[in-house]
């Protein structure tokens, strides 16, 4: 019986950490690069790389490597969110988070309806700003506010194993 | 003794008139209960203090609502039981192990079997799947753990059927109370209306679907296991995996998009008061349906045995024929005890209550003791006696003309 509930209770933590394994980096900018999880599919994008799985996304942006994280994340909010969402809300105070290689960087939540495609949408999104010793970065992961925290595991994993010098 | 060949069932008869409680400190099981008990409990505290800081007066009316829930559906479960009712200490044992244990256990596992869903299939379809594919499995197994441990703690209390169906619905009550708190403040936003919203579609709507059946259904299923000896030990497993895949497969559909109608788009709150039982109703009747049905068998398994278990007495000092047709069904005991009560007073109706009980335990002390002169039959038909005489001097007193 206890092995019963053991394989219940921790079977699933162990299949997901096995099912993690992160694929080949791909360079996003010059010290900079993450490792898509199976299923992700990275392109391309402007100076950055976006990565896809069904309707969730994540966008690497490389940034400014001498501002410090929170300054990172306020201007992607003034630049990049807030002039193409309607009711964007943001959640309250910045989380410190620290990637595998010890870069530490800060995390906000976000909701609001984006234009896109000629169309409005409503998205759940988190904002991870992390500066490193030269190289600055931005990850933006979103998708529709249903499905969003079914990618959330996976994203929080490529942003830990992501580098950034 | 040839009737009582004749009643007497197929299969070894139950050991009832066993009152075994929870607290056995000499089985391994009840110690492990305690400990995951414990354990989970810091858990579950934890989490019903974040619900409280969300929204304290949502906190307070979600609990104050699924009381009302709770009280009638434990006292439906309970009186289920027609002949020998479960021990209480074990019945609230159940229930605990579904609210504090299951739940607590049910929430980590939950999640990290989503992102297993979510890693193998993308978020998409774990976003529509999720809830079906992880959540039957994890928490049926979670709750079966629960009556399985019952089960070790007092192994003479698991007698048939019927007690696998209220130690599982008990533990399924206690899960679902704890559930629906959570949904209340965490998914329904916590504030009066949703509150009010969830407990609508939650439990007046759907009430009377969900964990109660799909335990229930498991209770039975390991009853089967641990009561049918007289099988062969492959034919009661298949038996008991059948109850426990049937209650899995319930649980998949209730939380899968098949035959998904509930409403979506902006309706009235009339359309919405009409729309959302309909809905529930076609995913949660045909399984009600198939739960009431078993039950009605396990009751009609357990008036069997009682027949088979009484069937030395009738006829004797301590049970006539026509007084074993009113002790059968609950409903007829009930009448006859309001009938006395009319005819001779509240004080020969509880006097008949009495004898009745009485009569009920003759029957099921028969059930473990094999000699006819034991001294436990023999003082149990002798306090038979008793209350009979008493009975009949109160029967008397009323019919006497007033001086």
């Amino acid at each position: 019986m206890l092995l019963v509930l053991a394989a219940v209770v921790l079977g699933g933590r162990v299949a997901g950490s096995a099912l993690s394994v992160p694929g080949p980096p791909v360079q996003v900018a010059a010290g900079v690069s993450v490792r898509p999880l199976s299923g992700w599919r990275p392109v391309r994008q402007g100076p950055g790389v976006l990565l896809t799985r069904g309707s969730g996304s994540l966008s690497v942006l490389p940034a400014d490597g001498d501002a410090d994280p929170a300054t990172l994340a306020g201007a992607y909010v003034r630049q990049a969110l807030a002039p193409n969402a309607q009711g964007l809300s943001l959640s309250q105070g910045l989380e410190t988070v620290r990637l595998d290689g010890g870069q530490v960087g800060v995390r906000f939540a976000y909701q609001g309806t984006f234009r896109g495609q000629g169309r409005a949408t409503p998205l759940q999104g988190e904002v991870t700003a992390v500066v490193g010793r030269r190289a600055g970065v931005v990850f933006d992961a979103w998708a529709a506010p249903e499905v969003y925290e079914y990618g959330r595991s996976d994203v929080q994993a490529m942003i830990e194993t992501a580098e950034v010098a | 003794m040839a009737a009582e060949i004749q009643a007497r069932p197929r299969g070894r008869l139950p050991r009832w008139a066993c009152r075994a409680s929870l607290f056995q400190p000499r089985e391994p099981a009840f110690w492990l209960y305690l400990l995951l008990l414990v354990g989970t409990g810091l858990l579950a505290l934890g989490q019903q203090r974040s619900l409280r800081e969300m929204s304290p007066s949502g906190w307070v009316l979600s609990w104050a609502l699924l009381a009302l829930y709770l009280v009638p559906m434990v006292a439906l479960v309970y009186l289920l039981d027609a002949y020998e009712r479960e021990p209480p200490s074990l019945v609230v044992g159940a229930l605990a192990w579904g609210a504090v244990a299951a739940t607590s256990l049910a929430g980590l596992a939950n999640h990290d079997w989503g992102a297993v869903v979510a890693r193998l299939g993308g978020p998409d379809l774990a976003a529509q799947w999720t809830a079906a594919l992880t959540a039957p499995l994890v928490e049926e197994t979670l709750k079966a753990v629960g009556v399985v441990l019952i089960y070790l703690i007092a192994r003479s209390e698991l007698n048939g059927l019927m007690d696998g169906f209220v130690y599982g619905a008990m533990v399924g009550l206690g899960f679902a109370v704890v559930e629906n708190v959570f949904y209340f403040v965490g998914q329904f936003g916590g504030q009066p209306a949703g509150v009010l919203g969830g407990f609508f579609i939650r439990v007046l709507a759907s009430g009377l679907y969900g964990h109660v059946l799909y335990s229930g259904l498991t209770g039975m299923g390991i009853a089967w296991f641990v009561t049918r000896t007289d099988q062969p030990r492959g034919r009661r497993l298949v038996i008991a995996a059948a109850f426990c895949l049937a209650a899995v497969l319930a649980h998949f559909l209730w939380n899968s998009p098949l035959l998904n109608l509930f409403p979506t788009g902006a309706l009235s709150p009339l359309e919405l008061l009409v729309a959302i039982p309909l809905a529930a109703a076609v995913k949660g009747i045909p399984f009600l349906v198939l739960v009431v049905l078993l039950v009605v068998l396990a009751r009609r398994q357990e008036r069997r045995w009682l027949e088979a278990a009484a069937a030395g007495e009738v006829g004797g000092p301590a049970l006539a024929a026509e007084e074993l047709e009113v002790l059968e069904r609950p409903a007829r005991r009930w009448r006859a005890r309001r009938a006395m009560r009319r005819r001779a007073g509240r004080r020969a109706a509880s006097l008949l209550r009495r004898l009745q009980r009485q009569q009920l335990s003759l029957a099921m002390l028969r059930t473990r003791l094999g000699d006819e002169d034991d001294p436990d039959l023999v003082g149990q038909r002798q306090r038979i006696a008793h209350t009979r005489q008493a009975l009949q001097a109160a029967v008397g007193r009323a019919g006497r003309p007033s001086p």
